[in-house]
């Protein structure tokens, strides 16, 4: 058996459900959006000098 | 004791080492570029601007707004489950061990002067100011761009244009000191004495401000230009010249027709030679020039119109800036 962390808080089984199902969400997300390729999408606006940022927009 | 200041040195080394991981593209420092591969596909954790000339990854926050704004984007799934990646997995360690911006501020807060504890001499406030990020990422982050794309079309990434701190340290400075170009565009929106957009004002319209693509002509220099001395009539030939331009975003559909009058239409003014036509006027600020022979003007001085698009044929966002007065003086023969 593990012992508890003496500093690191166990996390309550509510908690860790919680957790899971963020986990699981985030999977989806990231699934999703990598299927609809918008690794492009970011990537295009990143590869453009964003004037408003520099203080030209 | 000593384990703390051990753990802020490391904490210093990680954070230096992050910085430089992140913006690593140094010889857009020297060129004042930024890097343009296949990296910047992912979001970096922290807030480190894209627009950086080093930055080899893209800002999550700045993406969120693209992605929010961008009529054709929707939801952005993907930037949305990466900060959630982030947050799960590495929670503040991102705040104060990654992010280039929070060891900015961590470096400020060195130099020696009077620190204001709000927390301990203001603590009302400091528990109001605490709301201030959640209404800036509410607000700024999220609310601005979607509204402003359900509203308009179109959105604009408002955190990065009217907030970001990091956008003025890591990308506006660096840029506008090693990019000549950028330098001599920055704060020339519009040229002071034509009036029409500067290339940045072009790329600000198109790529910042978020206003829907639109055409919008208007007559911007009328000149006459006493041409040939008709020997035999007596009389003189000038050649009138108007420089048009369709200061939208898309071109104007067809041909544009041109007219120019002697003396206002509207009161009796006679047209002046014949119809002129411009083909295919692009959006932009680079305007097109047109021309029409005045045979037998009188000698004086006299108010000439040139009208642009006299049908009002093309859809403008603006109808009311056609015509331009100009005063063209014709020598006696």
């Amino acid at each position: 058996m593990t012992r508890p962390h003496p500093h690191i808080r166990q996390l309550t089984r509510t908690e860790s459900i919680r957790r899971a199902l963020l986990f699981a969400l985030t999977a989806i997300a990231l699934l999703v959006g990598l299927l609809r390729d918008e690794t492009r999408l970011v990537l295009q606006r990143a590869i453009q000098i964003c004037l408003g940022c520099i203080g030209i927009g | 004791m000593a384990n703390l200041k051990r753990l802020k040195i490391k904490r210093n080394i990680v954070q230096g080492l992050a910085l430089l991981l992140g913006n690593a593209n140094l010889p857009g420092f020297v060129n004042g570029t930024i890097y343009q591969g296949p990296l910047k596909r992912v979001c970096l954790p922290g807030l480190n601007c894209y627009s950086c000339p080093g930055a080899l990854g893209a800002c999550p926050i700045g993406s969120l707004q693209n992605g929010l704004a961008d009529p054709f984007w929707r939801i952005p799934f993907y930037v949305l489950g990466l900060l959630s990646l982030f947050g799960l997995v590495l929670g503040r360690f991102i705040c104060g061990w990654l992010c280039p911006f929070g060891w900015f501020q961590e470096l400020l807060h060195k130099i020696r002067s009077p620190k204001l504890n709000l927390a301990k001499s203001h603590a009302r406030l400091h528990k109001t100011l605490l709301w201030g990020k959640t209404a800036m990422l509410s607000g700024l982050v999220i609310l601005t761009p979607l509204l402003l794309r359900v509203l308009t079309g179109y959105g604009i990434p408002a955190f990065c244009t009217y907030v970001c701190p990091s956008g003025t340290l890591m990308a506006g400075i660096p840029l506008l000191s090693a990019n000549e170009g950028l330098r001599g565009l920055a704060g020339w929106l519009f040229d002071s004495n034509t009036h029409i957009r500067t290339g940045a004002g072009q790329a600000f319209r198109r790529y910042v401000s978020g206003l829907p693509r639109t055409v919008n002509l208007r007559p911007v220099r009328l000149v006459g230009e006493y041409a040939v001395q008709d020997s035999v009539g007596g009389a003189n030939a000038l050649v009138l010249t108007a420089a048009v331009l369709n200061n939208g975003e898309v071109t104007a559909g067809g041909d544009v027709r041109v007219r120019f009058y002697l003396g206002d239409p509207d009161l009796g003014g006679t047209q002046i030679g014949s119809d002129q036509f411009i083909r295919g006027l692009a959006g932009g600020a680079i305007p097109r020039l047109v021309q029409v022979n005045w045979e037998d003007a009188p000698s004086g001085v006299w108010d000439v119109v040139v009208v642009v698009d006299p049908a009002n044929v093309v859809a403008e966002t603006d109808e009311q800036d056609n015509r331009l007065l100009g005063r063209v003086s014709v020598p006696a023969s």
